[in-house]
């Protein structure tokens, strides 16, 4: 058997795990749902996830442990993981295929050459992990932009399965929305295309989980050399070499991935190329290509680029008052520091209200998960706490169900509040528009609700009426243009002087019914005036209650702008944005 | 150009052998816990049992007819599971635990009149009737008297409680006070309580215990659903104080499996025995493998009829143990034999 | 030749390459066992680490124990305290003094779960009356809800009538804490506050049987400085006893004895799980305290392993009798 066909296998195993994985990140316990499924492998298996979390938060979260069996292989083989494991790079390795399947040997043999643009990489690792080290709480993980595994994962996750499942809807009952998907998918669909100029052209140039690879790959016991220099320098092996390492001359062991096709494509008789101990008979380069100049520049953008990012004061004062985040979620400054922008509790989240910032947030918070109320079927529910038990990072620390709901032993801590709900009453129908509705309040679901109503009678337009003629409990009026019936629907009332209400049973157009329960103290004279109300139930927001899960706002007729609208003061998360004592 | 195959060495091909393995055992391991059934991560807390909380919630005790005192609730239920069961009870939270709790309620109720009289209900959920009774059994206290209230016959009070088993619950009421217009309002909510539980399956005592009748002491039956003296072979045990002659001395019986498994436990026990520092004794007995120990200077008799192991703890002198375990042996016998 | 010097320097670049990978993948190995976090991050920033102050005062040997039996609770404590020189000799003037009684349940005073709020008014009248203390004040972390178990055992109103501060726990209140040589006290969080502003710790706790520890008594009573999810330790509930009492170093205990719970502890329930015994002991040694309170539930000091390891960790003396105990009579 070839080895070049194992490989083959494993990435297209290693492939359908990680597109299983992202199926099974449905919410439920049915076989092809979450269940015990490690659906985290792949991002617990990435030691730039690892390394980067370190970085920021001098400390190892156990499921990312795993990482540092991937650690330990590659500093004992090399870097198998990037041909032989990574999704993405699988994706990549296809499409480079693709791209030059038609192309002559001379011309694959010229894409394949080394370029010293294959170094960008490290410098992209370099500021990466900069950002990350910074002292204490300045720190922030960007990591997850372009580290390759969040990135497919929330690709995948928030762009090819939604899309897939919208017409069969076996994931999901309804169809799933995301916001900003235009960009993640522009930037996944731009390295994927960019195989047709350069076969793997993101793991050349840009990956920096592969610069990070590479790095610990320079002590690697066994690597790619030549074994004879009795090579006749034809270059076939450099047909298909996905790395772009040149294995014909110095071969550059930082670039190699492992795939084997040179070994492969060799036709010399002996066995030229092979996966040994002792270095290449025609050399080898161990260190990565990078100029002291380079390195340097990458170093001191690592360093400007936080306080750079940080001058929005997006942290302190100037916080974006309609970040909210997943229950669960630490405070802002400790969140940025773990987030890796996988989309995995995007992906989970029940009621799809979980979905990726956009700029508003600030360009650190870029595709972190936030609550979009409108978006969704509604709001965060009550009993759910799936997004902080799938975080690989801990972003979102995993917490119980009691903890969320503030019972049993967190019950003098009460319920964790991702904000509060404020209502606007210049759109709230029985605020402004005299029309009655309690939607927000019905739906509240805390017992006893955080919503509470109060009467109000409000005089409707044209409703001051005057009294012809008063017969029994109707009273005929001056007016004739009543529209028939229209204050029949139970909210109406009739006004008799102020002190008297009655409620209208019926109308026609010049006379006006009211209910037979209701007894005239005063029977109301000819020519006085009657007041046509409604009764309208006015909602209020209990601030000591309110959790902030957005149920109200997402069922708000308002459509629009909702008439009631959570906003993340009182965030249970941050000690600075309370909004009781 | 001519192609000039280059020999595939064979080690390549033995490698790539190994990895397909690796990768074939890698899916493996990733597949096979899924037919665990484990629940899953996203688990949602096990609700509160709404039909008793609203039972419990429904009992209302108002002034009664003798001038006792109204109380009500002092606040909502709190329901415990077997995780946070020990927030309410500590260290006695393992013991029920380890007998099969599933769920207890709890609530105080105050008198409205007088500030200082109020008392507490515990409805533990034990599962199954057996581990109520299990733990009313284990847990009674020295100065029980009968409670003659229930059809089941297993209740007693104390000065300040009032404590019994209905079906699978276990149900405690603790007073704060030595008060008879206290205990009688926990005498209501007790018969209200017993009367709103919906039917359910009793526990019921073994033939062998109530064939033994008077010469029980009656009230000392208890029942371990594990660890009955002090052994952990003995899960599902009875025991109970026997009269005889002027004396009392300790009985147990445990219905196994089957004939062999019985043996097997008899023998568990002895060794057992012996290696804490028994020493065998041997008597002229009719029963069948019987084994007598002197145990420090009191007697262990153990023994096995069919599949029921059954035996004397701790008797003063052999002929005593001997007496009884004969007793115990007739009762014992299946009805065609007698 | 050329061969064979090309196949030595070939080997020993390829020992010194494998030596550096073995060096790195051990470095890998130890950075991720030091920073390995199984638990995850805590709702709030982790926070400094404190360090729990000694309250103790200077021994005076020969007046390190008194056990005094009476039936009068408060004459007995007097006594108790007068034979080891008086509240003087522990509270000074102007001193801030915390008492930390034991009032884990919802349990009412004459269920004996919990200290006897007659206890806790009695040593701060003499605090204050006696000592001229500032300010005393009563704080536990109960089981159950902390209000609840305060009102129920009337320990709330009784401190508060005599002129003290109850300190209800608040989760701001809990600061994280390493015991040196602790095996279980890592990083955990202790009710620090109270004790911050703190010149004097009282304990009080009464004698009860415990169906885990065997008994709960002075040393077990520091349980309730204790916050997270502490009943974990119930795994090892003889290490963590004596984990406490090396951890807190307080000024005195106080033993009551006088109804002391010899069945169904630590809650109780029945009056009949009470037996008279008439016996307070107040110790500077938590330990010696215990040793001698095991006698009451009928136990000897090698029933609690806790003893022992407390002992052989420094923390205290297990032979109560080596202090030459007060021993006394009140009508």
């Amino acid at each position: 058997m070839k080895i070049v066909t194992v490989r083959r296998i494993s990435q297209i195993f290693f492939f359908t795990l990680f597109v299983w994985f992202c199926i099974v990140t449905t919410y439920g316990g049915k076989f092809w749902q979450l269940r015990n499924w490690p659906a985290n492998l792949f991002l617990n298996l990435d030691p730039l996830v690892a390394l980067g979390t370190i970085l920021t938060t001098h400390s190892l979260y156990s499921p990312l442990l795993w990482a540092l069996l991937t650690v330990i292989l590659t500093i004992i083989f090399g870097r198998f993981f990037c041909s032989w494991l990574c999704p993405f790079g699988s994706i990549h390795h296809f499409f480079g295929y693709l791209g030059s399947r038609n192309k002559t040997a001379a011309q694959k043999i010229k894409l394949n050459r080394y370029r010293k643009a294959q170094s960008i990489k490290y410098f992209i690792l370099i500021v990466l992990l900069i950002m990350a080290a910074f002292p204490s709480l300045a720190a922030t993980l960007q990591t997850g932009l372009l580290d390759p595994i969040p990135l497919v994962t929330r690709s995948f996750n928030l762009i090819l399965l939604p899309i897939a499942d919208g017409s069969v809807n076996i994931l999901s009952v309804s169809q799933r929305f995301y916001e900003t998907t235009f960009f993640i998918f522009a930037f996944f669909l731009a390295a994927v295309l960019l195989n047709f100029v350069i076969p793997r052209f993101y793991c050349r140039f840009i990956c920096p989980l592969g610069a990070l690879f590479a790095v610990l790959s320079r002590f690697s016991i066994w690597r790619i050399g030549k074994n004879t220099k009795t090579c006749s320098n034809c270059k076939f092996c450099e047909q298909h070499c996905e790395g772009a390492c040149e294995p014909s001359a110095n071969i550059k062991i930082a670039e190699c991935v492992l795939c084997f096709n040179c070994r492969q494509d060799c036709k010399t008789k002996d066995n030229v190329i092979r996966y040994q101990a002792k270095p290449s008979l025609a050399g080898e380069v161990t260190n990565p290509d990078i100029s002291r100049r380079g390195f340097v520049l990458s170093l001191a953008s690592g360093f400007l680029a936080v306080p750079a990012v940080r001058l929005a004061g997006k942290i302190k004062a100037n916080w974006p008052h309609n970040l909210i985040r997943p229950p669960g979620s630490l405070a802002e400054p400790e969140f940025l520091k773990r987030c890796i922008r996988c989309g995995q509790c995007m992906r989970i989240c029940p009621t799809n209200v979980l979905q990726p910032a956009g700029l508003d947030a600030g360009l650190e918070a870029l595709w972190t998960p936030v609550l979009n109320n409108r978006i969704g079927s509604s709001g965060c529910q009550l009993n759910c706490i799936a997004c902080s038990q799938i975080c690989p990072t801990a972003a979102i620390r995993p917490i119980t169900l009691d903890e969320k709901l503030g019972k049993g032993s967190f019950a003098d801590k009460g319920p964790l509040k991702l904000g509060t709900a404020f209502i606007d009453r210049n759109r709230c129908l029985p605020w402004a528009f005299g029309k009655p509705c309690i939607v927000c309040e019905e739906n509240c679901p805390l017992s006893p609700k955080a919503i509470f109503i109060r009467e109000y009678f409000s005089t409707v337009r044209d409703g001051f009426l005057t009294v012809k003629k008063v017969v029994g409990n109707t009273i005929e009026t001056v007016e004739k243009n009543l529209t028939l019936d229209k204050f029949a629907t139970g909210d109406y009332y009739c006004s008799l002087d102020g002190s008297q209400k009655g409620k209208i049973v019926t109308n026609t157009n010049n006379a006006i019914t009211i209910s037979k329960e209701v007894k005239f103290a005063k029977i109301p004279a000819e020519g006085s005036t009657i007041h046509i109300q409604i009764r309208l139930q006015r909602p209020y927001v209990d601030i000591e209650r309110c959790i902030g899960c957005g149920v109200c706002e997402h069922e708000c007729p308002v459509s629009g702008k909702k008439a009631i609208r959570v906003s993340a003061e009182g965030e249970s998360r941050s000690a600075d944005r309370k909004l009781l004592l | 150009m001519a192609e000039t195959r280059r020999k595939k060495p064979r080690h390549e091909s033995v490698i790539s052998l190994f990895l397909l393995a690796v990768l074939f055992i890698i899916g493996l391991s990733v597949v096979i816990p899924q037919f665990n059934l484990r629940t899953s991560r996203t688990v949602v807390s096990a609700g509160a049992a709404k039909t008793l909380d609203s039972l419990l919630d429904s009992i209302v005790l108002r002034r009664t007819p003798d001038g006792a005192a109204g109380f009500e609730p002092l606040s909502e239920i709190t329901v415990y599971n077997a995780e946070n069961l020990y927030e309410k009870i500590d260290g006695k939270a393992p013991f029920y635990v380890d007998s099969g709790f599933e769920k207890l309620l709890t609530n105080w109720l105050k008198s409205q009149q007088d500030d200082q009289l109020m008392f507490e209900f515990y409805v533990y959920d034990m599962a199954e009737p057996a581990n109520a009774f299990s733990v009313f059994s284990v847990q009674k206290r020295p100065d029980a008297s009968p409670l003659s209230l229930f059809e089941t016959n297993f209740g007693y009070r104390t000065e300040n409680a009032l404590l019994f088993v209905q079906g699978k619950y276990y149900i405690e009421l603790i007073g704060s006070a030595k008060s008879e217009p206290l205990f009688n309002a926990m005498t209501e909510f007790a018969k209200q309580l017993s009367a709103a539980l919906p039917d359910q399956k009793q526990f019921s005592m073994p033939e062998p215990l109530i064939a033994a009748g008077d010469n029980l002491i009656p009230g000392s039956i208890k029942f371990y659903t594990a660890n009955a003296l002090g052994f952990d072979g003995f899960d599902n045990t009875f025991t109970a104080v026997y009269k005889i002659d002027s004396s009392n001395v300790t009985i147990f019986l445990s219905d196994r499996p089957d004939e062999s498994s019985a043996e097997q436990l008899v023998r568990d026990y002895c060794k057992f025995l012996i290696d804490t520092g028994a020493e065998e004794k041997s008597a002229d007995i009719d029963i069948d493998k019987a084994r007598i120990l002197d145990f420090y200077g009191t007697i262990e008799f153990v023994f096995n009829n069919g599949p029921v192991v059954a035996g004397i703890h701790e008797a003063d002198d052999i002929e005593t143990a001997v007496k009884v375990a004969r007793l115990l042996n007739d009762i014992l016998k299946p009805d065609t034999e007698k | 030749m050329n061969e064979q010097n090309d196949r030595k320097l070939n080997r020993r670049r390829f020992l010194a390459r494998a030596a550096k990978a073995g060096l790195s993948i051990a470095a890998a190995g130890i950075i991720a066992k030091t920073l390995y976090d199984k638990q995850g991050p805590s709702a709030q920033p982790s926070s400094e680490l404190v360090t729990i102050p000694d309250f103790s005062v200077p021994a005076m040997p020969g007046r390190t124990i008194s056990i005094v039996k009476g039936r009068d609770r408060v004459k007995t404590i007097d006594k108790a305290i007068d034979l080891l020189g008086g509240i003087e000799r522990f509270v000074k003037p102007d001193d801030t003094v915390v008492i930390k009684p034991n009032v884990a349940f919802t349990s009412v005073p004459a269920l004996g779960a919990t200290t006897n709020p007659e206890l806790v008014a009695e040593v701060i009248r003499l605090c204050y009356s006696r000592a001229q203390a500032k300010q005393v004040y009563v704080t536990d972390n109960p089981i159950n809800n902390p209000a609840s178990c305060f009102t129920i055992s009337r320990i709330g109103k009784a401190a508060t009538s005599a002129g003290a501060k109850v300190i209800l726990p608040r989760v701001s209140f809990f600061k994280l804490t390493t015991l040196e040589g602790g095996k279980y006290i890592e990083n955990w969080p202790v009710l620090y506050q109270p004790l911050a502003k703190a010149d004097k710790l009282i304990g009080i706790a009464p004698v009860k049987s415990h169906s885990r520890a065997a008994a709960s008594m002075t040393m077990k009573n520091f349980y309730g400085l204790l916050g997270g999810r502490r009943n974990i330790f119930h795994q090892d509930i003889n290490t963590i006893i004596a984990e406490l009492v090396m951890l807190i170093k307080p000024t005195l205990v106080i033993l009551d004895g006088t109804e002391t719970m010899v069945t169904n502890g630590p809650t109780g329930g029945s009056f009949s799980d009470l037996k008279r015994t008439d016996t307070i002991i107040a110790s500077c040694d938590p330990v010696a305290a215990d040793s001698f309170g095991c006698s009451l539930l009928g136990l000897k000091p090698a029933d609690l392993p806790y003893l022992a390891k407390a002992q052989s960790a420094g923390a205290g003396t297990a032979d109560y009798q080596s202090l030459k105990p007060i021993i006394a009579n009140v009508t």
